[in-house]
């Protein structure tokens, strides 16, 4: 059985369907990809799993249990996200450790303060930084407390949205180590947005293609390493991820 | 080659607490009629170096050169009067989110029109700013004539704007990371029509972007930024075969469709490289 | 702490402790707070007419309520005596005026302690949640904002009657719809952000948010505008003390102190002027404090 199970979901926001019939679904363990342009839906997908988009067509089944309006307190415990813009995603005025233990007082964990040491030291940053605001951090720092953040609750899925399109291509690599990392220990199950196929090629087992809130086509990764896309869509993004190509016209003149 | 833009030492500094910090140390270029790129990372100088040729260096910071000579006009201590006769005119600047650039209260045909009249006669000002929408590849340009900034998509408003920085026919384009905002298909058109303009008017163009792929396809030439420093100068074709380590460095860390190494090798960032 | 100075420590970019972090924090604004001018003017201002306050026993030279002889003490100039004069009862002015501290200072706690968490509570809660509950808090407020400030006062004062307690719980009623306005514009912006969404994806209860996220950031410039706004609770009270709704005889109060000297204005003018210099130099303080407050805690200037 599919750890998440998504069918035909729709949402629409008052007059605009931003997610219309999409279907897939993602195993236990799985890395899964959901590429697009901006406008595509593929980030609304992510917000209707976890509560932030209403689902007002199809069902989301996550261990087999569809959800539907306000998510339990044991959901959050399950499924974490983490959000595009390291520079948004993090209150101004709280530090590194109230950030950290605030999902820890409101699940009532037990030991705090250990709790959050080792959270620190598995993304990376160690006990120097537990102490300071967002803005005494740089871009990639804060997407690693972020990530942090995610993961406090011990979930076994998780939600990334654009995780590293804020940042430098340095800073992305090693964004993207930690999760590979962090995936691979934990066994967590991911499901990774983007609009860069590299990030998603190199990340995911399989990933999905979307435009104007749609499903294009399902590949696996073998598949879109030999270039395999049936869609013309598909086969638009391969060329643009290429770079710069002259127009064939012009190059006549 | 002859030379449009003669940069010789440019720094710029601004004051801190601590003391003046200098952003950008020391960088000397010369621009022909050609697409120059500069790629970077953030904080690299790769932006500030951009506006302190249009003398656009943000205060309290101060741009400095040995020379900077476009077109055979000493711009390090141009008038007012100088700046409003080059700006927009003869060298222009393309940023990076259409939205912060465009009038929000105008109409697209308006702004192109008021940009038009600086440089021909206004009869002729509504026929070239039609004609301008038309060569920046705008399928419908009525319709985004008379529309407002708000009502455009994305690609169109940064079309639109660039339609208005070229409008003037200036002999010297700056583009701040142009595409980043745009979807990778949109990117491209939006290139081409840059590409084009070099090609066929003669138009020099600066290119920043922290985008080391796109800069290695679409440029003649590369500066490499680091720390505010030109790290290296190579031809964009030869990009992958750089020489210095923090070149070879972002390329590597690239992830690709290919695959490739897993996990990906990351920037080993060396202090000399600063200095 | 050893071989740090005590400002290296404040400035640290690696706090050691979550003290150490929210002093520094506190520190850094002093810092920029400092480096304005004015704004330490009104600070100065400020902290004087608090000083005065608490010591008028110790300051005063004279008794604020018991006038001297009043045949040959009545009115009298400015002079070493009389630093302000003495007004119709004998009275010496600058006594007066020195008392009324504590009073100006009443009157602006007081109103800032009641107004304040109403318009936060009002405002927060009405942008957060948003649909009928906005309607509803956001009508009332409006209901408060319809009316002149002063009418509205004058019509609280002349049901519950004169008394400068009632003239400051007016003046609270009628000051809080502002805050409330402010409070709910910027949670509009803040419920739509990311670290909101985050702290909500972790399961925070709507309570947990409003006070511990929203509110907080909302603080700032809602105080930025009290502090602003003091200088108008001033003039208020004074009004009201001026029209004889607000504190009442013999109580020192700037206000009425004018109203009392506006019979002897042209002829005994420091009687209506000191008392009306007084107001004029502690709005002024308030003015200039908002004003640096603002350029400091602003979030939108921060970066």
């Amino acid at each position: 059985m599919p750890l998440i199970d998504i069918r035909n979901l729709a949402v629409s926001f008052a007059t605009v369907n931003a997610v219309c019939g999409v279907s897939f679904q993602v195993n236990e363990g799985e890395s899964y990809g959901i590429v697009g342009e901006s406008g595509s839906g593929k980030s609304t997908v992510l917000r209707a799993i976890c509560g932030l988009a209403p689902i007002t067509g199809g069902t989301i089944r996550v261990d087999g249990e569809a959800l539907t309006g306000a998510r339990k307190p044991a959901f959050y415990r399950r499924v974490q996200m983490v959000f595009q813009d390291p520079y948004a995603s993090l209150h101004p005025r709280h530090t590194v450790d109230k950030v950290l233990s605030e999902p820890l007082a409101i699940h009532s964990f037990d030991d705090p303060e250990g709790r959050i040491e080792r959270a620190l030291e598995d993304v990376g940053l160690g006990h120097g930084f537990r102490f300071r605001y967002p803005h005494q951090l740089s871009g990639g720092q804060r997407q690693r407390v972020a990530i942090a953040r995610a993961l406090i609750l011990e979930p076994n899925i998780l939600l990334l949205d654009e995780p590293t399109s804020a940042l430098d291509a340095s800073i992305q690599a090693e964004v993207l180590n930690l999760l590979d990392r962090l995936r691979a220990e934990r066994g967590l199950t991911y499901i990774l947005v983007s609009h860069d196929l590299a990030v998603v090629a190199h990340m995911c087992e399989r990933l999905l293609v979307m435009q104007h809130g749609e499903a294009v086509e399902e590949l696996t990764r073998a598949r879109l390493q030999a270039r395999e896309a049936t869609q013309p869509y598909t086969r638009d993004l391969l060329t643009a991820s290429e770079g710069y190509r002259p127009d064939p016209t012009l190059q006549d003149v | 080659m002859t030379a449009l833009l003669t940069v010789d030492d440019l720094r710029i500094a601004f004051p801190t607490r601590q003391g003046p910090v200098e952003v950008v140390r020391g960088v000397s270029f010369i621009l022909g009629r050609e697409r120059l790129g500069i790629v970077g990372e953030s904080g690299s100088g790769k932006s500030q170096t951009g506006r302190a040729i249009l003398g656009l260096t943000p205060p309290p910071g101060k741009a400095t050169a040995k020379t900077l000579d476009f077109d055979g006009i000493d711009l390090r201590d141009a008038s007012p009067a100088r700046w409003r006769a080059l700006r927009g005119i003869r060298i222009s600047m393309i940023m990076q989110d259409p939205k912060f650039s465009l009038n929000p209260v105008m109409t697209i045909g308006r702004q192109l029109i008021e940009s038009a009249r600086r440089t021909s006669v206004p009869a002729e000002a509504k026929d070239r700013a039609m004609a301008m929408l038309e060569a920046v590849q705008i399928r419908d340009p009525a319709r985004v004539f008379k529309a407002y900034p708000h009502e455009l998509s994305g690609g169109m408003g940064q079309r639109a704007m660039i339609a208005m920085m070229l409008i003037t026919e200036p002999d010297l384009l700056i583009a701040d990371e142009p595409t980043s905002a745009l979807d990778v298909t949109v990117q491209i058109e939006v290139l081409r029509i840059l590409d084009r303009l070099v090609t066929d008017r003669g138009m020099g163009l600066i290119f920043i972007s922290h985008d080391l792929r796109l800069v290695s396809s679409f440029c003649d030439r590369v500066l490499v930024m680091y720390a505010g420093r030109v790290v290296e100068e190579v031809k964009a074709s030869d990009l992958i075969h750089a020489k210095h380590p923090y070149t070879q460095g972002l390329f590597k860390c690239l992830p690709q469709i290919e695959g490739g190494q897993r996990p990906l090798p990351t920037l080993q960032r060396n202090a000399d490289w600063a200095l | 702490m050893t071989g740090m100075t005590r400002r290296e420590w404040l400035l640290t970019e690696q706090p050691g402790s979550r003290r150490q972090a929210r002093l520094g924090q506190g520190y850094r604004t002093w810092l920029a707070l400092r480096s304005n001018r004015l704004a330490m003017v009104g600070l100065f201002i400020i902290a004087a007419l608090i000083l005065i306050a608490i010591f008028a026993p110790l300051l005063a030279p004279y008794d604020p309520l018991l006038g001297g002889d009043l045949r040959t003490a009545r009115l009298q100039p400015p002079s070493w005596a009389h630093p302000f004069g003495t007004d119709d009862l004998a009275r010496d002015i600058l006594s007066r005026v020195i008392y009324g501290t504590r009073l100006t200072l009443m009157v602006v706690v007081l109103v800032a302690v009641i107004a304040t968490p109403i318009g936060l509570m009002v405002g927060t809660t009405a942008g957060y949640f948003g649909g009928w509950v906005d309607v509803v808090l956001m009508r009332i407020t409006d209901i408060f904002l319809a009316f002149p400030r002063l009418i509205l006062a004058l019509a609280f004062v002349s049901a519950l009657g004169p008394g400068i307690e009632n003239a400051i719980i007016a003046i609270a009623i009628t000051s809080w719809p502002p805050y409330a306005r402010l409070a709910r514009a910027e949670t509009l912006t803040i419920r739509e952000t990311d670290f909101i969404n985050a702290i909500r994806l972790q399961g925070a209860s709507s309570a947990r948010i409003l006070w511990g996220h929203v509110t907080p950031l909302c603080l700032s410039s809602v105080i930025v505008r009290v502090t602003l706004d003091m200088a108008g609770i001033i003039l208020t009270a004074a009004g009201l003390g001026f029209l004889g709704l607000g504190a009442q005889p013999p109580q020192p109060e700037w206000g009425a102190m004018i109203a009392g000297g506006r019979r002897f204005i042209i002829d005994q003018w420091w009687v209506a002027t000191m008392p009306g210099l007084a107001i004029f130099v502690v709005s002024l303080g308030f003015n200039l404090l908002g004003d640096g407050l603002r350029d400091v805690l602003d979030p939108k200037a921060v970066k």
